[in-house]
This record gives structure tokens, C-alpha cells and sequence, in this order.
């Protein structure tokens, strides 16, 4: 693991070496040249850079809060898909198409229904969620064993206890591997939309900033910031993802 | 046979759509049994010895006749019957102790009252130790005597088994046959008991349904008048012994000829 880490990391130093030597060697010119020690610099000393940390904490609330309501409708969605026979049959091919359309293509639509506000943004983070989880949910349900609900039924288990001791649990690790995808497009969801919609705090509206005043340095520790929370995002489910299947 | 029965099948049967035919799985199966009577069920393979246990279970619908159990019409799965199945089918998230306890939640008890009922019936099966594993944990005849707790556990009158000790090594098979006979004893339950193991069928039951297959029905109804315990080396458990192995052969001429 380590190992692969080292690797990893060998192409990204690499890279931050060059650049450190061109700027060293005076070889990058104009508004847009920074050295990579400017940009280490800009979280801690640049008034404006240092609005980064604000920035992630808005965009991780955002996240959670957008992720929450879409992943737990998207779960909700799931269930009733795999277990309401005439629900599947008329509403899975729609969603099917509708999980078709490009993410961002909602945003003309979510602002123009909702304008520029927090209400658009999180709309959109939940439906990066939904999506994902809709399908995990509704295919881990399904893959359900038979003999299994046999069992259910013949414990005479409630419908509610049928859902929660038997279908959550069975659909769990499928489910896992949704939320693991449905994270990943949630954290873009998230910061694009705030990139795109702008207005208020965020990862995405600090990007946006540091565009519109050409600061190159402060743009490049947004998308830094990006990728390493978008990494540490997946490494953390996909520790689940681990505990989950040793659990099983 | 005074006191009404606790199952009564009527002319039951059942078939399924193979390839645009009908294949008869059960044709006009007549049975009863008595309250704390143990019936065993041996025939061939594919003779409809599970399609039958399964329709008593409620989980299959047969085109015709009426089954009953204790005088109701079975309308829906798990009416009055617990069901042990070859595989033990444990719900792989859940603990031993969870997995009997679930089967008590319908029952509307306290949450201590359930745990000492499922307590009590985990130490039947003698799996006190193994109470908090989970399945994965236990050898495939502990998760076996684990189903059967779960099966006992709710105390209905009938309790069916389709070949319980089926994937057992032959010393724990006769050690479970053992134990389930004490069961039976302290807790005054029916069986219908579905078994490949004529000694099995021998050794437990009050009488033995013979069934044979194309189309499955019963073929003869052996009492066994030996009295418990049975001594499998006596020469009546011989003779019947000998007996059911005819009535079983006799359909392989048949079938050849
Ligand atoms: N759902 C089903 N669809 C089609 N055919 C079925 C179905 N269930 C059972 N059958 C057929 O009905 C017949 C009886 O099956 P059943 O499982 O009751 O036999 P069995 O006596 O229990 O056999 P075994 O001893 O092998 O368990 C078999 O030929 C089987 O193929
Ligand atoms: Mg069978």
C-alpha cells in the first residue's frame, strides 16, 4: 500500500520539481508564472488565499448535507424499485434514461428553477448522489437469495423488519460500492455547482475568484485541494468497502 | 387418532409449467397427522417429497385440494409451522443468538422475554458457547442446530424438516436425531420430516410415508410399532428396514420396465 503510494507520487514530484527549476531558472514569464514556494505560501500568508480553509468547510457541509438527502432518497428509491413489482416495471426505464443526462447538464435547469441559490446547489449534489444509489440499492435488494426471503416469510416477519433485517443488510455491500461511486460524483457535483452557480463560500466559488482576479497561485491550490479531498474521499470508502466485505 | 388432527391434506396437488407442459410434482395426496405424532417422508429423488413440506409451509400454492393445519386452511407462509430447510439459511448478519431472536420478534414479546426463550433454546441445541458467532463462524452441523433452535424457538405446534440432518457426518447425524427426539419429547410438537436415510425415517418417525414419483404421490403408509429407544440392530427395525427398501426398490422396476 505504501508502496503503491511512493509510486503514485513519483510522477506528481516530478512535475513540482521541473517547475520549481523553470521558475528558479527565471524561465516562466508573464501575469500567470508562480513558483511552486508562492503557491505553498498562499493557504497561510495571502489574505485571500487564506480563504481556502473556510472554503472546504463550506463545501464539505454542502456536501454532507446534499449527500445526505440524496443518498437517502436514492436508497429509499432503490428499496421500493426492487420490492414494488409495478413501481419497477413503470419508473425504472425513466430513471434509467434520466441518470443518462450529463450531471451538469441540470444546473441550467436547477437555476433556472431555483436561481443562483443554495437551494439549486444542493438540489444538484443530491441528484450526483441519487443516481448512484438508486442503482446499488435496487440491484443489491434484488440480489437478495431466495431462500433467504423464503426464510422471511416463513418467520412471519413484518414488512418493515423484512426491509430491515434482511434486504438493508443483503444489499449493504452493493450499496457500499454505490456510495463509494455516488462520493466521487458528489464531491465534483459539489464543487462545480458552487464553481458554476457562484455566489456564497466554497471550494468551488474560491476557484471561481481566483479566475476572475487572475491569480494563478490561488487557482492552483483550489484544484490541488480539489483532487487531495477527491482522493481522500475514495480511499475512505474504499476502507469501508474492505471492513464491509471482511465483515461478511 | 381422537383428537383432531394437527395437518390434514385433502386430495393435494400440485404441478408446474415445464416448457409449455404441465409437470405433476404432486397428484391427490391424502394425509394426516396426529398431535405429537413424528411422520417421515422418503421416496426418490424428484418425487415431490419438498414440493409437499413446502406447500404445508405455505411457500408453494397447490392447484388443488386443501391442506389444514389445526382445522385452518393454509392462506399464507409460516401459518402455524416452523420450517428447518437442508441448508440452515442463518441470515449471515446477524449473530446465533440474533438469528433465533428474530424469529420471535412476530410474537409481540418483551425484549427480555426473548432473549431467555432464544437463551434457553440455544442451550437445547447446546450452542450456549457459541451464542454471539455468527454463522460463518460455525461448523456447517452447529449452524444446522442452530436453524433447528430458530425453528423451535416459537413453539408452534407443527414443525417441518426437509432433510435436517442431510449435510450432517453419520455420528453427528445420529447424535442430532437423538436431540431431536428429547425435543419432541419435552416440548409435545408434530414433525413431518422429510429424509433420503430409511434409518433416519426408521429410527424417528411413528410412521413412514413411502412416496413415489411420475406423478409424485404417496405409495404406502408404514406405521412403526417399535417402541423408543430404538435399537438399530433389533430384527423388527430390520424387518422394516427391509420392508420400506422394497417399497422403494419396487418403483426402479417399474421404472425400467
Ligand atoms: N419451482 C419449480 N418449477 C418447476 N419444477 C419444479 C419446481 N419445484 C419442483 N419442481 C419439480 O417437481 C419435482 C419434485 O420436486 P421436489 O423438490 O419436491 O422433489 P424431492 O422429492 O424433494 O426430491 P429430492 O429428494 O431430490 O429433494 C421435481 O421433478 C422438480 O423438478
Ligand atoms: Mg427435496
Amino acid at each position: 500500500m505504501s508502496e503503491i503510494t511512493l509510486k503514485g507520487l513519483a510522477l506528481p514530484a516530478g512535475i513540482v520539481a521541473l517547475w520549481a527549476l523553470a521558475s528558479g531558472l527565471g524561465l516562466l514569464n508573464g501575469p500567470m508564472a508562480v513558483s511552486p514556494a508562492q503557491v505553498l505560501a498562499v493557504p497561510f500568508a495571502d489574505p485571500d488565499g487564506r480563504e481556502l480553509w473556510a472554503g472546504i468547510g463550506a463545501s464539505l457541509l454542502r456536501l454532507v448535507a446534499g449527500a445526505t438527502i440524496g443518498g437517502l432518497a436514492g436508497m429509499a428509491t432503490g428499496l421500493a424499485l426492487a420490492l414494488i413489482r409495478p413501481l419497477g416495471t413503470a419508473f425504472s426505464p425513466t430513471i434509467n434514461a434520466l441518470r443518462q443526462i450529463a450531471l451538469f447538464a441540470w444546473i441550467p435547469l436547477l437555476t433556472s428553477w431555483f436561481g443562483n441559490t443554495e437551494t439549486a446547489k444542493i438540489t444538484f449534489i443530491a441528484l450526483a448522489t441519487f443516481f448512484p444509489l438508486v442503482f446499488a440499492t435496487e440491484q443489491g435488494v434484488r440480489e437478495v437469495p431466495a431462500s433467504l426471503r423464503e426464510v422471511a416469510r416463513v418467520l412471519n416477519l413484518s414488512r418493515r423488519r423484512q426491509i430491515s433485517a434482511l434486504y438493508l443488510p443483503g444489499a449493504l455491500p452493493a450499496i457500499a460500492v454505490g456510495v463509494q461511486i455516488a462520493l466521487i460524483s458528489s464531491w465534483i457535483g459539489t464543487v462545480g455547482a458552487e464553481y458554476a452557480i457562484g455566489n456564497g463560500r466554497g471550494l468551488g466559488g474560491y476557484i471561481a475568484n481566483a479566475r476572475d482576479q487572475f491569480r494563478m497561485d490561488i487557482a492552483i491550490v483550489g484544484v490541488a485541494a480539489l483532487a487531495l479531498i477527491g482522493v481522500f474521499l475514495q480511499a475512505a470508502s474504499a476502507r469501508l468497502i474492505r471492513h464491509l466485505d471482511k465483515g461478511n | 387418532m381422537s383428537h383432531p388432527p394437527i395437518l390434514s391434506l385433502r386430495s393435494v396437488s400440485k404441478s408446474f409449467a415445464v416448457d409449455d407442459t404441465r409437470f405433476h410434482a404432486l397428484t391427490d395426496v391424502d394425509l394426516e397427522i396426529a398431535e405429537n405424532e413424528i411422520v417421515a417422508l422418503i421416496g426418490p429423488s424428484g418425487c415431490g417429497k419438498s414440493t409437499l413440506l413446502r406447500s404445508v409451509a405455505g411457500l408453494e400454492q397447490p392447484d388443488d385440494g386443501s391442506i389444514r393445519i389445526a382445522g385452518q386452511p393454509v392462506t399464507r407462509a409460516g401459518q402455524e409451522s416452523a420450517v428447518v430447510f437442508q441448508d440452515h439459511r442463518l441470515l449471515p448478519w446477524l449473530s446465533l443468538r440474533g438469528n433465533v431472536e428474530l424469529a420471535l420478534e412476530p410474537l409481540g414479546l418483551s425484549a427480555t422475554e426473548r432473549r431467555r426463550r432464544a437463551a434457553a433454546c440455544i442451550d437445547l441445541v447446546g450452542l450456549t458457547q457459541f451464542a454471539d458467532s455468527f454463522p460463518r463462524q460455525l461448523s456447517g452441523g452447529m449452524a444446522q442446530r442452530a436453524a433447528i433452535a430458530r425453528a423451535l424457538v416459537v413453539e408452534t405446534r407443527l414443525v417441518l424438516m426437509d432433510e435436517p440432518f442431510g449435510a450432517l457426518d453419520s455420528i453427528l447425524r445420529s447424535r442430532m436425531q437423538e436431540e431431536l427426539l428429547k425435543i419432541w419429547q419435552r416440548h409435545r410438537v408434530s414433525i413431518l420430516i422429510v429424509t433420503h436415510d430409511i434409518e433416519e425415517a426408521l429410527y424417528l418417525a411413528d410412521r413412514v410415508v413411502v412416496m413415489r414419483a411420475q406423478p409424485g404421490h404417496i405409495h404406502e403408509i408404514v406405521p412403526i410399532d417399535l417402541p423408543r429407544p430404538r435399537r438399530r440392530d433389533s430384527a423388527a427395525f430390520s424387518e422394516l428396514r427391509g420392508r420400506l427398501l422394497r417399497g422403494l426398490a419396487t418403483q426402479d422396476h417399474e421404472v425400467a420396465a
